[in-house]
């Protein structure tokens, strides 16, 4: 089955972020699933997008490398299929780069027949110069609509009717058994504008009886609505101000209860209050990376919850009902000290409940392998790549695969990616906002998980994985081209053997 | 046997008990020195390795201690055996010294040990190029991939 993923605008790239990771350490989707991501931003030069296409990318090219064959599972397993419409950049021309110049308004207000309608905008819009942080008509949209929804509606209207950007070739590839999501915020000006079009767009879809359309009519269609989650300093230059997200997120709620929900089988609702130092404000551009937050990875969750949702527990499937809601309260993370709420750091078990033996809890689902993939890189990190495994006195699995590992492509590109993972739970652990510090690499491979202070620390991982690592290469059979592939597999054993310790 | 022995001929020779090589010290130093390397192999390949990470290093050191071991049993074993040797075949009357030196060890002991102990390196080796490929460090202290 395939479910096409729709991340919409900057926080829909860092939920997207948050997704590669977890599918990279190997958490299923479900056997014969595959992802299709739909990437919908104006701000195509947005730190966290581009982030989030180098790890798609990279993501791709060391999935194709272990090669899964179905009903295996470990690392890099899910497959994530790229099109040419998974990258939509709703940019117009450069000459239109204002809201003003973008539908024309200098022709209507000059035109006698379309004056009224110049008025009406004039009304609907405010026309302070451009330098005004208030301003809508005027507003300079090279960096995205800046938080206003109400332009970022008008011009995503582009994204349906202008062939390029291959929405035609998605409703035409999108086929019976298919799902679609989508994931934006509703605080901001692209997701919030986007999630409503695309949803009312699905279910129009269809109308003319065309087979593939009527196919998009009918499908199970789930949205993640990312609620307020952080804020950012106060700029009085800056467009976009914290003091307006929750007012923008009421009003949208109010519009979707109305217009939006009852065409959603399943709707996720994930949220926090910003309660520690504020993000930098950047209105958009190369400036505007968010340290990773805990929300973004509750939402990647949530679009792996309705992935693996079995066909007979899809809710509302007539579309005449409510959807099912599933909201996420964050209760930890804060310390109340003297009246004051003070950060506190998060761990895994504070956030998604005990270890327990259940295939279907949370930790077997995610923290188990979240926790084998940490390891595997740590170890890798430290030992391999380090060349501390390598040499006449080495470990047993590099003599038999390390010239390939470390060398060639494979190597280089699992090193990096293994950095990107590194940098991703860091800017958890740090984020000013919540942090979420489930691993500290700080450290030896044994206290690289923060565990319940009351339960023993892990022994011996490095032997258990080198052992794991040992067993492994067994199977390499002097083909080097298949190196990669055991590596990655063999590799997640030991990760997983390393996490049940 | 005197081939393979070849550091205890010469010092031997002049010995009242020289012969108890050839009758039986030969037979079995070459035996516990091959039961050594192999029990040495096993617990490398087959326990060791099953319950720990090993790598080359641990290769060398468990040859070490088969080599050491067995230059150890050899020599208090020899010991042993030709004192009653001596006594047996009534040695001692034509070099009453003789239990008293070979108690204290003689250059041929030694020697007999060393022999030994080469001969379980040899072993050590052999049997491992045999049983590794089967285990999980197929590729210590040599190799890439256990098979094609």
């Amino acid at each position: 089955m395939t479910t096409y993923v729709f991340f919409v605008g900057g926080t829909g790239a860092r939920v997207l972020r948050s997704l590669v990771m977890l599918l990279a350490s190997g958490v299923e989707i479900g056997a014969n699933n595959k992802i299709v991501p739909v990437i919908i931003d104006y701000d195509m030069q947005n730190g966290d997008l581009k982030e989030a296409k180098d790890l798609l990318n990279l993501y791709n090219r060391l999935h194709n490398t272990a090669a899964y064959t179905s009903g295996e599972s470990g690392f890099f397993n899910a497959a994530i299929e790229m099109r040419d419409y998974s990258m939509a950049n709703i940019k117009g021309d450069g000459d239109r780069d204002t809201f003003a110049k973008y539908i024309m308004y200098s022709f209507l207000k000059n035109d006698r027949e379309l004056a009224p309608t110049a008025a009406l905008i004039n009304a609907l819009y405010d026309d302070s110069p451009q330098d005004s942080p208030s301003t809508e008509l005027n507003l300079e949209m090279s960096v995205g609509f800046k938080g206003n929804p109400n332009i970022g509606s008008v011009i995503f209207n582009d994204y349906f009717n202008d062939r390029s950007y291959g929405y035609q070739d998605f409703v035409s590839e999108f086929g019976d058994g298919s799902r679609a999501f989508i994931v934006g915020s509703i605080f901001g000006g692209t997701g919030s504008s986007g999630l409503p079009q695309l949803v009312k767009k699905f279910r129009q879809e269809g109308e003319a009886g065309s087979g593939n359309s009527t196919a998009l009519q009918h499908a199970p269609v789930g949205a993640c609505v990312v609620l307020p989650y952080f804020n950012v300093n106060k700029d009085a230059r800056s467009a976009i101000s914290s003091d307006t997200f929750n007012s923008k997120a009421k009003a949208a709620l109010t519009y979707y209860a109305a217009e939006i929900n009852s065409k959603l089988n399943e709707i996720y609702y994930i949220g926090c209050t910003g309660a520690g130092q504020p993000y930098a404000n950047h209105e958009g551009g190369e400036a505007q990376k968010n340290y990773a937050h805990l929300v973004e990875v509750l939402s990647a969750m949530s679009i792996i919850e309705f992935i693996r949702r079995d066909d007979r527990d899809i809710p509302n499937k007539d579309l005449t009902g409510t959807p099912e809601c599933y909201e996420y309260r964050v209760q930890h993370g804060l310390l109340n000290k003297n009246g004051r709420d003070e950060l506190k750091p998060v761990s895994y078990l504070d956030i998604l409940g005990l270890k327990n033996d259940d295939e279907k809890s949370i930790y077997h689902r995610y923290v188990r392998h979240l926790n084998a993939f940490a390891y595997f890189v740590k170890y890798c990190l430290d030992f391999t790549f380090s060349g501390k495994d390598s040499g006449m006195f080495g470990q047993s699995y590099y003599k038999s695969l390390g010239k390939y590992i470390t060398g060639g492509q494979f190597g280089p590109e699992l090193k990096d990616f293994e950095e990107r993972f590194v940098r991703w739970t860091k800017e958890l652990g740090d984020n000013s906002q919540l942090r979420f510090d489930p691993y500290d690499f700080s450290q030896e491979l044994d206290y690289l998980v923060h565990r319940d202070e009351n339960k023993a620390k892990a022994k011996d991982i490095k032997d258990t994985i080198r052992l794991a690592l040992a067993n492994g290469s067994k199977e390499y059979k002097s083909e080097p081209d298949s190196a990669g592939k055991i590596f990655l597999h063999i590799g997640s054993q030991a990760g997983i053997e390393a996490a049940d310790r | 046997m005197n081939f393979i022995y070849f550091l205890v001929n010469g010092p031997s020779q002049n010995e009242v008990y020289g012969s108890w090589y050839m009758d039986e010290g030969y037979v079995l130093g070459l035996v516990l020195s091959i039961i050594i390397a192999v029990l040495a192999v096993v617990l490398f390949y087959y326990v060791w390795s099953k319950f720990k990470p090993v790598t080359a290093l641990h290769w060398f050191i468990t040859m070490g201690v088969a080599a050491v071991a067995t230059f150890c049993v050899n020599f208090f074993i020899a010991k042993g055996r030709i004192v009653n040797y001596i006594s047996f075949n009534a040695l001692d009357q034509a070099d009453p010294t003789a239990i008293q030196r070979v108690a204290a060890g003689t250059l041929d002991m030694w020697m007999y040990s060393l022999n030994s102990l080469i001969l379980a390196v040899i072993f050590y080796f052999i049997f491992s190029v045999i049983l590794k490929r089967w285990s999980n460090s197929y590729n210590i202290p040599f190799g890439v991939s256990r098979k094609k």
